[in-house]
């Protein structure tokens, strides 16, 4: 038992440094060692191995903020936490945190705090985002939202087959300042151009058990999905007219993804505090005995 | 960060400096550290806790381990302070106190009022 819950856990620690893991393991095996010795379960009191593994994980690589990047390289932050750290990835909606640009939650460089820019919006208060209040967003406005990033993908996969028969062999791939093409690319780039939109849209339609996370990965999709629609819609556009400037699609349409991204999480959001608020104001209304 | 998590949380830095506090005093194995924890009703915590915290320690570099011997057993892993160890139990002891003064005053003005 003691060795099948070892090498268990040992499965589920992907996330931890070849030293950490080794570490980790050595000290676990020794306290599986006296558990035995105690003539005591391993799966009584540490749980399944995967959900130990992910309490060591979250203990090991929890030690830097969720706020702050695991490393930062010439003052660029470098994250490699955000597949298997809830807290990092809700970094991209974080009322609390005033600041607007904060560090990617997977890679080098920095990203849009969401909740920051719903504060300055005025659409919520810093505090609103609590675990209380995303327990009452319905279940109904969760999924629409989950499937928001799928219908943006679904755009640029639709852009990209209509227009398919009609395209040359190389399309733009890059456009300068001025909007104008600046190089190009077979026109099976356009298929990774869907993809950057249609994979997170996937992942963010699992099924997960906090609210809190569908709605931080629908919005995150949601984010990617409009980018990946922009540029693919500018490169069959100017693949068509090649004079155009249609590379200015891709910065301009930024709002309009940040927009589209913020109500994903804040539309839910707000549906859970009108429940919260008017069971609050229930008993008041309610006539004393 | 949800009002759970902040609970969590709070809860695991109590146990870790309270696991700092029982390394002090003696050098333990993990269970030792546990049984130490669970004479005070409060501090009761499961291996699933504990372990976790303990291996934040040691990378954190504030314990560290050595093998023992056991009578009967396979050898058993012993835990101490290192001085990293004795400066962050000594930093969290004063935020204790200072913490746990204003929560009693407080606390105790609204049992006055």
């Amino acid at each position: 038992m003691t060795t099948s819950y070892l090498r268990a856990v040992g499965a589920h620690l992907d996330g931890l440094g070849r030293a950490d893991r080794a570490q980790a393991l050595e000290a676990l095996a020794a306290q599986l060692d006296e558990l035995n010795e105690a003539g005591v379960d391993p799966l009584e009191v540490l749980g399944p191995p995967e959900r130990y593994a992910a309490e060591l994980v979250e203990a090991l690589i929890g030690d830097v903020a969720a706020e702050e990047p695991r490393f930062r390289v010439f003052g660029i932050p470098i994250e490699t936490r955000g597949l298997l750290n809830g807290g990092v990835r809700s970094r991209i909606f974080d009322p609390e945190n005033p600041r607007i640009i904060v560090p990617r939650l997977l890679g080098a460089g920095w990203t849009l705090n969401l909740g920051a820019v719903a504060v300055k919006l005025k659409l919520i208060r810093p505090d609103d985002a609590t675990s209380e209040v995303f327990e009452q967003v319905p279940e109904r406005a969760v999924r629409i939202a989950q499937f928001v990033p799928a219908a943006v993908a679904g755009v640029a996969a639709g852009v990209v087959a209509v227009a398919w028969r009609g395209l040359p062999d190389r399309v733009p791939s890059s456009f300068d300042l001025g909007g104008r093409t600046r190089g190009s690319a077979s026109k099976f780039s356009l298929v990774a151009g869907v993809l950057m939109g249609v994979l997170p849209a996937v992942w963010a339609l699992r099924q997960q058990d906090e609210v809190e996370d569908r709605l931080v990965d629908a919005a995150s999709a949601t984010m990617l999905a409009s980018v990946s629609v922009s540029t693919v819609a500018a490169s069959v556009l100017n693949a068509r007219n090649p004079q155009g400037r249609w590379g200015l699609a891709v910065p301009v349409m930024l709002p309009a993804a940040v927009a589209a991204s913020l109500s994903v999480i804040v539309v839910p959001l707000r549906a859970g505090l009108r429940r919260v608020w008017r069971d609050a104001e229930a008993p008041a209304s309610t006539p004393s005995d | 960060m949800p009002i759970s998590d902040r609970t969590a949380q709070l809860r695991k830095g109590v146990l870790e400096l309270a696991i700092l506090a029982v390394l002090d005093r003696e050098e333990c194995y993990s269970i030792a550290i546990i049984d130490r924890l669970g004479e005070h009703p409060a501090l009761t915590a499961t291996p699933g806790t504990v372990y976790p915290l303990l291996a934040r320690l040691d990378k954190a570099g504030k314990v560290a381990t050595r093998w023992v011997e056991s009578a009967g057993g396979p050898p058993r892993k012993y835990y101490r302070l290192t001085d990293e160890g004795r400066a962050a139990l000594a930093e969290g002891t004063t935020a204790w106190s200072a913490l746990s003064e204003a929560m009693q005053q407080l606390l105790g003005k609204r049992g006055e009022a």
